[in-house]
């Protein structure tokens, strides 16, 4: 038995939150960012299998399952499975840790991360597991938010001496949490240095087979512009 | 209360193994728990979802 805080990171308790600011199509970074580039790497990697580590209430397992794939989502967070299976009553969902899997070796063909790791509070014990439940030749799809944007925490964005915004780093090489607050959610989200995952994912034995910090495609002009002012997210496909 | 809503997919539970063990786990349909022998645990199920949490598992008695 352990003594882990089952709202260590504030996602029990913003749950509700989420779920209330949250459309089916997703967030701008998803729906305008991420979401195509996700499913065109999920597709091209021809797993007939997913699971899905940090599913939330289950749209990208959603998503993948309407390709045809058989998708397992897991979560910690109970109210976003209970959310996941009603909105999608034939799918595989369970409460769990990322730490933790209850898989066995080799069961999946296709582990994903959609914007997940920076709440994971163990990165090398979540990614040992992702690589562990791949069978071989599987891939791990990873969404992140940037290190170079999470480094900034809270500083926000600041008005620089050219009388434009900016959004500065932080302590870059300080990996730490920290705490946000928005429409009613209140998480905590890890910044690490991209060099830490890039060694978490170096030391499984995995090879990158693909890199990207997507623009957004589409979308409102004045959001597509405040995230073209920063790198706000990245891909990363990896092979077992 | 809609039991069928509430039953468990056999699938899902045929590729579930104990997270902190990695052993079997053995569904009790009568208490509706996932009983991981290797780790003396047993793991509840509510309505339909497995609850694999290690905190939220139950230590199994002697002789349970």
């Amino acid at each position: 038995m352990t003594d882990r805080d089952p709202d260590e990171n504030g996602w029990l308790s913003s749950s509700q939150a989420w779920l209330d600011r949250m459309p089916d199509t997703g967030d701008f970074a998803r729906e305008f960012i991420l979401d195509s580039l996700m499913v065109q790497r999920a597709l091209g990697s021809r797993a007939a299998t997913m699971l899905d580590v940090g599913c939330g209430e289950g749209r990208f397992c959603r998503m993948m399952a309407r390709h045809g794939v058989q998708t397992t989502g897991i979560d910690p967070v109970g109210p976003f499975i209970d959310q996941a299976r009603s909105r999608d009553p034939d799918g595989r969902y369970l409460t769990g840790y990322a730490e933790a899997l209850p898989f066995d070796d080799g069961d999946f063909e296709l582990v994903v991360f959609y914007l997940s790791l920076m709440d994971i509070e163990d990165i090398h014990l979540a990614i040992r597991e992702a690589v562990r439940v791949l069978g071989p030749g599987g891939t791990l799809l990873i969404a992140n938010l940037t290190s170079f944007f999470t480094s900034n925490g809270t500083i926000g964005w600041i008005t620089g001496e050219d009388g434009r915004r900016h959004h500065p780093l932080g302590r870059y090489l300080e990996e730490r949490a920290d705490w946000f607050e928005w429409d009613g959610v209140r998480i905590r989200n890890w910044h690490r240095p991209l060099g830490t995952y890039m060694s978490a994912l170096l030391a499984e034995g995995l090879r990158l087979t693909f890199f990207d910090e997507p623009a957004p495609v589409g979308g409102p002009t004045d959001r597509v512009e405040r995230y073209a002012e920063t790198p706000f997210t990245m891909l990363m496909e990896w092979v077992k | 209360m809609d039991e069928d809503n509430h039953d468990v997919d056999p699938k899902l539970l045929e590729i579930l193994v104990c997270p902190l063990s990695k052993g079997p786990l053995r569904y009790d349909s009568k208490a509706r728990e996932l009983i991981s022998e290797r780790a003396r645990l047993a793991y509840p199920i509510r309505e339909g979802v497995p609850i694999l949490l290690i905190d939220e598992a139950r230590e199994l008695e002697d002789g349970e």
